[in-house]
């Protein structure tokens, strides 16, 4: 008798135990007004825990708040409705929808919730509350329901069900000749992308007139910039060829031995969609340009009655030649002469 | 004259309600392809009504309200954050990289010249670095903002301009641990020339000139009727709530960051000066716009031209958090510039971040709206007045020795509930601040004319604080008047 009143005992122990069973869940705030993840699942009437985190680097503050399904658009709108006494509650509304909430959290703070999802099956929603957020900023909860591709799922804000379609948009999108000013990786903040026919790409630096580098194939991926405010890279995408050094105060051209001791960026011509910089060194004005065709990408300066020898950076590269029937290389350098020197034109070439 | 008591800050009116129709300003929804990028940096109108448009992935679009068509001007421009329209053929964009005057110079339609007018101030590849502006003064310099970095992020391994040498060593800036370094950088911080400040620019030399400092995030600037310059700041460190500054050359405006910008910078790092020492620089807000209530982020002020309405003088400013644009009915006390924030248009049709705003002929306000990663919207929207349809607000409110004087556009027989409290901010280093010493406030109310009341505080006025009105015969009721000065006599 005692015995087999120990073992329904245990029985009954695993049994609660199986009841109290927490799933678990992670949910943070990120840069751009969002949840990440924007999907998650939970099952009909169990114990959810969800570790909210403000991770935003935008010093926003954010809440979590989980509601019922169906009730997204009136909780959005309840979020907007700010009263005298919103900010003591969080900015969580008034609402028999909500089934938990988080206190607002500033940047870097964390809550934990524990709570039970209702026992019906559906879409439920996470969404921040503060004001202005809840239009773009919520997630779902898929209960019993299945979530489907996320490209076609509605419950989701359009910026996260896009991402996937928004990004071959940025790779396609652009025509060729085309350019973009955006930020690059090796290159100064003043970059710009320029996309040329023949898959040529090449990165030109605006702030210390200078050819950064150059690749084959797609152009950029500017996803993350168009996404957000800005913070991030484009990406190159294809292969690089060839690349220039770092540094900021090294100058793309100079006159003789020594070092520009004045560079002054004055703009571009489009010239039938290539961009034509302009820029001054030592007070001469240049003209610089890349074209291209099948077989590689001209490299064209006019410089405005040179009076030495032009030296210009061109670092040697294993993957493309650099070549030009004017001057000859010196170490990193490609040196024209002061007489040829109005004019010249080099030739990068895939190796 | 009709003297009322006002027992405990409110009285229940029995004014006859007068009958509203819709409002008087209709918001339109301007048409865009579905996959077009709708965030607006900038926007300017031509004599002939066409609408220059910036956009955030660099396009500058005209659009003709005629035809409801859209023409691509120029393309790949970097976050260009406002643009000015010298012709149909040339215009000035501020990007983050420069100042730019981008032409068409062959006649077909688009741009084929693009001429830096300057881009002699820094850049370390902070993303919060926007430059924002241009407008253009009386002598014809332009004058632009620009913003600090923030250390949401560090900066660039190359960056552009000299990289100043006060606080946090540039070498700690590439630590690997970020989360440690960011607050000895300071929450925003100014390492590169100019951030934090409001600058001059030459249109034919480029030479660039501080003309104020003490900035944090001055998304929005613009002269009154005037000629005096304003800027908006957001919310944030050394901004208790988000404040619009009256802006006058060498002036200094709070956030600390762009102190090694003044010509008397002595060399301590910004974050080492006690705060008694930038209290007593400091120029305070004209006004402050309350937080969570009035405006979390408000962004371009704009003078209201005649015939928009009954403003006509008064300025508007877009705010980017929620559907509204405030309005700013300001006055000098003193000689100094303060004044009130009232919402001018909430929701109807209008979507959140109200970016830029631009009036063009036949009174039409265009506003372009925007988000990044904040809170906001899209879209373009016009906005027009149909002065057939009256809408009774507060049409001004002015300080007296011991109160206010509040003018409604319509009549009002007896007012209907009125409640005033004030508060204050901290200027302190954390992010923004808690109202402070607030309180309800007791005043009586007198009738001075058809529209006119007087409202006489029983307790004195409190200078450096907010006063926040609820008028219930307003169809805004929220009226928030910060007090810098007191006049001496009523």
């Amino acid at each position: 008798m005692i015995l087999t009143a120990g073992v329904i005992a245990a029985a009954l122990m695993v049994t609660a135990s199986a009841e109290e069973k927490i799933h678990y869940s992670a949910i943070t705030a990120v840069e751009g007004l969002q949840f990440d993840p924007v999907r998650i699942k939970a099952r009909a009437g169990e114990k959810l825990r969800i570790a909210f985190f403000n991770e935003d680097p935008n010093d926003q503050p954010h809440n979590i708040v989980i509601i019922k399904p169906g009730t997204l658009e009136e909780i959005q709108a309840a979020s907007m409705a700010v009263t005298g006494d919103s900010q003591a509650k969080g900015f969580v509304p008034e609402s028999e929808h909500i089934i938990a909430a988080s206190g607002l959290l500033n940047a870097d703070g964390s809550e934990e919730l524990l709570f039970a999802m209702p026992e019906e099956k559906g879409v439920y929603h996470y969404v921040c509350t503060f004001p202005g957020h809840a239009l773009l900023m919520y997630g779902a909860i898929y209960v019993g329901v299945s979530p489907g591709s996320i490209t076609d799922d509605l419950n989701v804000p359009a910026v996260a069900r896009n991402a996937e379609k928004e990004r071959k948009e940025a790779i396609l999108s652009v025509e060729r000749p085309g350019m973009y000013r955006i930020f690059m990786e090796d290159a100064g903040p003043a970059a710009i992308a320029v996309a040329l026919p023949h898959e040529f790409n090449y990165c030109w630096d605006a702030g210390n007139g200078r050819l950064r580098h150059l690749w084959i194939g797609d152009f950029v991926d500017a996803t993350g910039l168009w996404r957000s405010n800005g913070n991030g890279f484009a990406k190159v995408l294809g292969e690089k060829i060839w690349q220039s050094q770092p540094g900021e105060k090294q100058y793309g051209l100079q006159f003789g031995e020594s070092s520009p001791k004045s560079f002054s960026y004055l703009g571009y011509d489009l010239v039938e969609g290539h961009p034509l910089f302009h820029y001054l060194v030592d007070g001469k004005e240049i003209s610089e340009t890349l074209t291209s065709s099948l077989d590689g990408v001209a490299w064209t300066f006019t410089i405005d009655d040179p009076d030495v020898e032009v030296r210009l950076l061109a670092p040697t590269s294993e993957k493309a030649s650099i070549s030009s029937d004017t001057g000859a290389r010196d170490g990193d350098w490609w040196v024209v002469p002061q007489e040829a020197a109005s004019s010249f034109t080099l030739t990068l070439k895939k190796s | 004259m009709i003297r009322f008591l006002i027992l405990s800050l409110s009285l229940i009116g029995t004014s006859l309600s007068m009958v509203m129709a819709d409002s008087p300003w209709t918001v339109e929804l301007v048409p865009f392809e579905k996959s077009d990028d709708q965030q607006i940096g900038g926007i300017d109108v031509l004599p002939d009504g066409r609408v220059f448009v910036c956009f955030h992935q660099g396009e500058v679009r005209l659009y003709n309200p005629e035809t409801k068509v859209w023409t691509t001007f120029a393309k790949g421009l970097h976050e260009p954050l406002g643009v000015y329209a010298e012709s149909e053929s040339s215009i000035v964009v501020v990007q983050r990289p420069e100042i730019t005057r981008i032409s068409d110079t062959d006649g077909d339609g688009v741009a084929d010249r693009f001429r830096s007018i300057s881009d002699d101030f820094g850049m370390s590849g902070n993303y919060h670095e926007f430059a924002f502006g241009p407008i253009k003064d009386p002598d014809g310099n332009w004058i632009v903002a620009l913003n600090v970095a923030s250390n949401g992020a560090g900066i660039r391994d190359e960056v552009r301009g000299d990289f100043l040498e006060v606080g946090l060593p540039r070498e700690d800036f590439y630590v690997d641990d970020w989360q440690t370094a960011k607050n000895a950088a300071g929450r925003m911080y100014s390492r590169v020339a100019w951030r934090g400040c409001i600058v001059k620019i030459d249109d034919a030399t480029g030479e660039i000139t501080p003309f104020a400092y003490g900035f944090r995030s001055p998304n929005g600037i613009g002269f009154d009727a005037e000629g005096r310059l304003y800027a908006s700041d957001n919310q944030g460190d050394w901004r208790g709530t988000s404040p619009l500054y009256h802006v006058e050359e060498g002036g200094f405006y709070g956030h600390p960051a762009s102190i090694p910008w003044m010509p008397d910078f002595d060399g301590r790092p910004p974050l080492d000066i006690p705060i008694e020492e930038l209290e007593e620089r400091r120029t305070p807000a004209a006004i402050w716009f309350p937080h969570g209530t009035m405006a979390n982020s408000p962004t371009e002020p704009i003078l209201i031209p005649e015939g928009f309405g009954p403003f006509a003088g008064q300025m508007l400013i877009g705010e980017m958090n929620r559907p509204r644009i405030v309005r700013l009915i300001l006055e000098e006390v003193n000689g100094v510039v303060q004044g009130a924030c009232v919402p001018f248009i909430d929701d109807s049709g209008l979507a959140s971040g109200v970016n830029r705003l631009a009036f063009g002929p036949e009174n039409t306000l265009w506003t372009g709206h925007s988000h990044l990663s904040w809170a906001g919207g899209e879209g373009m929207t016009k906005i027009t007045y149909d002065q057939a349809v009256k809408q009774q607000d507060v049409s001004s409110l002015k300080i007296r020795r011991d109160g206010f004087e509040v003018t409604f556009i319509e009549p009002v027989e007896t007012p209907r509930e009125i409640t005033l409290s004030s508060f204050a901010y901290l200027y302190q280093k954390d992010y923004g601040s808690p109202k402070i010493d607030e309180r309800t406030e007791d005043f009586e109310v007198e009738k001075t004319s058809p529209t006119t009341f007087r409202l006489t505080l029983k307790k004195p006025l409190r200078e450096d604080f907010c006063y926040e009105f609820h008028f219930g015969d307003a169809t805004h009721p929220m009226v928030a008047y910060t007090v810098r000065e007191i006049p001496a006599s009523n």
